[in-house]
């Protein structure tokens, strides 16, 4: 059933007319009830029947018809909404009965008047609350906090406020005062006064006189100050927001434009600049303006009430112009309404109620305005936000279908994108539809247009024809060319252009090109095939290990890069291409840089054909890929690990990162066996024990390094086939990571062997030196066993023979006893200095000090010499300058002195020879520091030492004389340096001989009492 | 004045026949033993004015000799006569270390050198 009245109903057009008409009224309704515009009884009820048929009437009937087209589904879905709605109509429709009621039966005690201000502002205020919730809920909601809809909240919250205020002060505070009609000038009429009254105590705002009486409207005296207080508070706020969100919607919607001409600016500010000044002299002082003067009364009042209706005006004119911009035709609607009812509620709440008839009539017009604005500005809400979900479930599926049918052709894909796209947008309309009870006003023609946007910005070619075409063009376009692709993609280009390279390189030949360079991956003989048919034009071609993920071919001009992707077990490619030189640039100074670190095609080549591809030398930069490398060798190792740490430290580090465990595990496993080779060190030493424990040390050898032959490289090989070197940064830090520096790994055969060689012979020498050492300390023991075993029998012989002698008888047996004492002496004297230098040598020179006085051994020592020789030979001179006491190794000093004697002995001539002992105490320079010393020199007047071995005359084994083997100065000389003394020798400067001379510490401080090393 | 008697226990047969030839020269009288075992069950508390225990004896070391001794003697003096100078230091410095030095004698000695030392001794 066709509606005749619904089209006309649904049609927005119309509902602008009418609600043009019915802000027109209320306009001059305001004029009227605020003074700016005169009226009498006559023109009071035009005005009061004009309101009614327009606004209450056709007005009504057609918004609010309107709204119920509008509103159909959204009420459906809403509780509140309907209820809304229907109640609005009831009353709306209740109080057009009343207002007829009022109109031809008069209002007795203003009730009916009042009941519809009262109703309709608390109706109103309702609304407004409602629509206060909803701003201020999707401000909270919302991601990006709009501040339009934070003062469209503020806003609505005080217009709410507003009306309630109003209609409350109106109500409670101005009292109707009833006089008796014995008034002269009886007219019919009203008028509006604000005029202060001393008889009513109070303002009288309203006289309304008729043939029964006059009724007088006063606000008393103890409310004028709250109710003006309150009138400039509440009202003014509620329109200084309006105007802020008015203007910043506006703004928004011109941003798109740029910014907004200072004209439009002026425009826009003007009803608030009027709405100041004119409220500002009387801010306080409400209608009456009492604080201005009688003739500029009226000039504010008019710049305020323009103001006013200016500002509205503008108000609603926003949610025009914001609906003018928008393609949706419903929300262009909605947003009409929304302005419309802004504007009416603005005006017909600066419409006095206080009038009984028009002015009643027009404000109570706030119910249906405050609805048309709730109405209006929800369902457009609603409206945008269904688009926009909409715009992402079109945008979302294109991309999600363009992946899935890559290879068909970038045309069919497009349609075929479409299609699906249509097909789930219509799904999701269905959907939002059954949801929100609005339906969705996107058309396919929409979606298309959307869809074209979107992929647009995917920027997919799929086409392989396209990349080929495109490559070949930049080919044949230029002048140099550089190609970097996996051998896949020189087989594509082999299948495709090749005969363009072919050209090119002719070119090149006759020097019109530079040639192509390319820089490839071989890894198979595939590889090598197809790398063959290139390098055969006289394509320069270099091999590199690792290529980049995007492939890529660059003219000097122009350049193409594609990049594979695997995605949801398709593989895609997605082509870039530009004339851009800052990629040109870019992507070239890539390919230098590969081509820099690449290899030759063809020794590459020939590596994988000899086999010989895999060697090569590695620097390892990261510490941490050092040690997964060093253990995945050791875990794969079978036969032998050799190495060598450059300290203790370096071993302790490895062990601690656990390469010992794993060696022992694969000890078990394998015929793995192992040698390291380390500084001495606890740690080692320790390592070696457990190793001994644990009964593997036969597999697992360590052998010591001399402290002085330490490196700052460890070297690792294994199975002789890879080596590692790793450089010691910082021996001071714990773990591997921090310590080591630079490392190389090599699985080249030559590195690897060399390595192995050098670690190898240095393992050997350890051992050599280790079995030398080992000699060295046998054959000391040896000579020193031997030397005591030399002691024994020497006593016997010494003593027999002495019995002897006091015994002999003839000259010859004296000789032949003497001879055999001479010998069996020096027999001592030799096991003696053997002794001696065995202890010198193995370091076991202990010094047992005592007190005693030098002149004691030296006495000691003559004695002994006379007592053993014949005295002709000789003589002893003894000449003590100063008494000293020392503290000495007695026995030690006394070899020494007898050492000395010996020496001397050994040069002296046959008769006449004397041997001058001299002690003295001196002071010398020893060490940097003076000390005191006692020095014995021995002087004889023999042959003299000479010349050749002055130098070497106390070093072992040096002697001229034919008796002795040389030990004695030596021993002399060991025995001296160990107390912290000196020894030397000189030629006697004054006649024959020489003299041997020594000193002795005497201050204990100076005297070291350690072991003696040479 | 009565003569000195001196007990030599050396397990070489030798140096205890020169010994005992050159001590009796000097008029001391002299008893040898070569085995300590039987020195040990022969000696006579109190009676020496001297003993002179070589260091190395076989089967008992002569810091042991010189202990059983001094349980059933603890007056005489005893002295030490040291080859090895090995032993010497070694003995000076863990048994014997509060033992007087010039209570050993190390060989090979000098005859005067011997019985000067041996007079210093029993001189103390």
């Amino acid at each position: 059933m066709i509606n005749p009245l619904r089209e006309p109903l649904g049609n927005s057009k119309l509902s602008i007319v009418m609600g043009i008409s019915i802000i027109v009224i209320v306009i001059i309704d305001l004029l009227m009830t605020r003074q700016l515009l005169d009226y009498n009884h006559i023109t009071g009820n035009i005005m009061f029947i004009l309101t009614i048929v327009i606004c209450y009437g056709i007005g009504s009937v057609v918004l609010l018809g309107f709204a119920h087209k509008v509103s159909r589904e959204l009420r459906n879905k809403s509780h509140l909404s309907h209820l809304m709605h229907w109640t609005v109509i009831m009353v709306q429709f209740g109080m057009l009965i009343t207002l007829i009621f009022m109109l031809f039966f008069g209002n007795p005690g203003y009730i009916l008047s009042r009941s519809i201000f009262a109703i309709s502002s608390l109706l109103a205020t309702a609304i407004m609350i409602v629509i206060t919730f909803k701003f201020f809920s999707w401000y909270r909601a919302s991601k990006y906090k709009n501040p339009i809809v934070l003062f469209y909240a503020l806003a609505a919250l005080t217009l709410a406020c507003s009306i309630f205020e109003d209609a409350s002060t109106k109500l409670l505070m101005v009292q109707i005062i009833y006089e008796e009609p014995a008034l002269d000038n009886q007219i019919t009429g009203s008028s509006f006064q604000y005029k202060g009254s001393d008889k009513y105590d109070g303002q009288v705002v309203f006289v309304e006189s008729n043939t029964d009486g006059t009724a007088l409207f006063v606000i008393p005296q103890t409310y004028l100050d709250l109710y003006n207080y309150l009138n400039s508070i509440i009202l003014p706020g509620g329109f200084v927001f309006r105007w802020i969100a008015s203007s910043m919607l506006l703004r928004n919607v011109y941003k798109k434009i740029g910014t907004l001409p200072i004209s439009l600016w002026i425009i826009i500010s003007l009803p608030l600049v009027l709405y100041l000044i004119g409220k500002m002299p009387g801010f306080f002082s409400g209608e009456s303006l009492a604080g201005i003067d009688e003739a500029y009364r009226y000039y504010f009042r008019v710049l305020f009430r323009v103001g006013t209706i200016a500002g509205n005006i503008l108000f609603g004119l926003a949610f025009f112009v914001v609906a003018k911009k928008l393609k949706s035709s419903k929300v262009r609607d909605y947003l009409v309404l929304a302005g419309l009812g802004d504007t009416i509620v603005g005006i017909s709440l600066s419409t006095s109620a206080i009038e009984p008839t028009f002015g009643v009539a027009a404000h109570s017009l706030v119910l249906l305005s405050t609805y048309l604005f709730t109405l209006g500005l929800y369902s457009s809400a609603i409206r945008v936000s269904q688009e926009m979900k909409l715009r992402q479930s079109i945008r979302d599926s294109a991309i999600e279908e363009s992946k899935l049918l890559v290879g068909i052709g970038s045309a069919q894909i497009a349609q075929e994108i479409e299609k699906k796209v249509f097909a789930v947008v219509e799904k999701e309309k269905a959907e939002l539809t059954r949801d929100t009870g609005l339906q969705p006003t996107f058309t396919d023609l929409d979606t298309k247009e959307y869809l074209n946007s979107v992929l647009k910005e995917i920027k997919i070619i799929h086409n392989i024809e396209d990349i080929i075409s495109k490559s070949r063009d930049i080919l044949l376009d230029s002048r140099d060319f550089i190609l970097c692709t996996r051998p896949s993609g020189l087989r594509l280009a082999y299948n495709n252009y090749f005969e363009i390279c072919q050209q090119i390189c002719r070119a090149k030949k006759m020097g019109a090109h530079n040639g192509i360079k390319i820089v490839t991956s071989i890894t198979d003989s595939n590889d090598i095939e197809i790398v063959n048919k290139f390098l055969v034009l006289g394509i320069s071609i270099r091999h590199v290990k690792n290529l980049p993920p995007i492939s890529f071919a660059a003219s000097e001009k122009e350049m193409i890069a594609t990049i594979q992707k695997t995605e949801g077990g398709q593989l895609i490619q997605n082509l870039l291409t530009t004339n851009e030189t800052a990629y040109i640039e870019h992507f070239s100074s890539i390919f230098n840089e590969l081509w820099t670190n690449g290899i030759d095609s063809r020794n590459r080549i020939n590596d994988i054909e000899t086999g010989t591809d895999n060697e090569g030398i590695e620097i390892i930069q990261n510490p941490e890929t050092f040690e997964r490398i060093l253990h995945g060798l050791i875990i794969s190792s079978k036969e032998e690990i050799v190495g060598i740490f450059s300290t203790p430290n370096a071993f302790r580090r490895s062990k601690f990162a656990g390469s010992l465990k794993l060696i022992r595990e694969r000890l078990e496993t394998t015929n793995l066996n192992v040698r390291i080779l380390v500084p001495e060190d606890e740690l080692i030493y320790q390592t070696i024990n457990e190793l001994e424990d644990q009964g593997i040390s036969n597999r697992i050898k360590i052998r010591l390094i001399e402290p002085s032959m330490q490196t700052k490289v460890s070297i690792v090989v294994i199975d002789k086939k890879y080596s590692l070197a790793v450089e010691l940064k910082d021996d001071s830090k714990n773990t591997i990571s921090e310590a080591i520096g630079l490392v190389t790994y090599s699985n080249s055969k030559s590195t690897v062997l060399s390595y192995y060689s050098i670690i190898e012979s240095l393992w050997k020498q350890a051992e050599l030196y280790k079995q030398l050492q080992l000699h060295e300390r046998m054959h000391k023991e040896f000579i020193n066993t031997a030397a005591h075993e030399l002691r024994t029998p020497i006593q016997p012989i010494l003593g027999a023979v002495d019995i002897l002698r006091n015994n002999a008888s003839s000259i010859r047996e004296k000789e032949l006893i003497e001879i055999v004492s001479r010998n069996a002496r020096r027999l001592k004297k030799l096991a003696e200095d053997i002794l001696d230098v065995t202890k010198i040598e193995g370091y076991t020179l202990n010094l047992n000090k005592e007190i005693f006085r030098i002149r004691d051994i030296i006495l000691d020592n003559i004695h002994n010499y006379e007592a053993n020789f014949e005295k002709s030979k000789m003589e002893f001179k003894f000449n003590e300058v100063d008494e000293v006491q020392i503290f000495a190794d007695k026995s030690g000093v006394s070899r020494v002195i007898s050492n000395l004697i010996n020496n001397s002995m050994k040069f002296l001539p046959s008769t006449g020879g004397f041997i001058s002992i001299t002690v003295k105490q001196t002071k010398t320079a020893m060490d940097n520091k003076i000390g005191n010393m006692v020095q014995v020199s021995i002087t004889d007047n023999g042959s003299g030492i000479d010349n050749e071995i002055l130098p070497k005359l106390f070093t072992k084994f040096v002697t001229k004389s034919f008796h002795g083997i040389g030990l004695g100065l030596f021993i002399s000389k060991s025995i001296v340096e160990a107390h912290g003394g000196k020894i030397w020798a000189e030629n006697n400067r004054v006649g024959q001989g020489a003299t041997l001379s020594f000193v002795l510490p005497l201050d204990n401080t100076d005297q070291n009492n350690k072991t003696y090393t040479p | 004045m009565t003569r000195k008697k001196i007990l030599i226990v050396d397990d070489e047969y030798d140096i205890t026949f020169v010994f005992k030839i050159i001590l009796e020269e000097k008029d001391f009288v002299t008893d040898v033993y070569n085995d300590p075992v039987v020195a040990l069950s022969k000696y006579k508390p109190y009676y020496y004015d001297l003993v002179m225990i070589d260091l190395k004896l076989p089967g008992i070391t002569g810091f042991e000799l010189y202990k059983q001794l001094r349980r059933i003697d603890n007056k005489t003096k005893v002295c030490f006569l040291t080859s090895s100078e090995q032993f010497h230091q070694q003995y000076r410095t863990n048994e014997f270390q509060d033992f007087d030095p010039d209570l050993f004698i190390q060989k090979p000695v000098e005859n005067e050198v011997l019985i000067n030392k041996i007079i210093k001794i029993m001189e103390k």
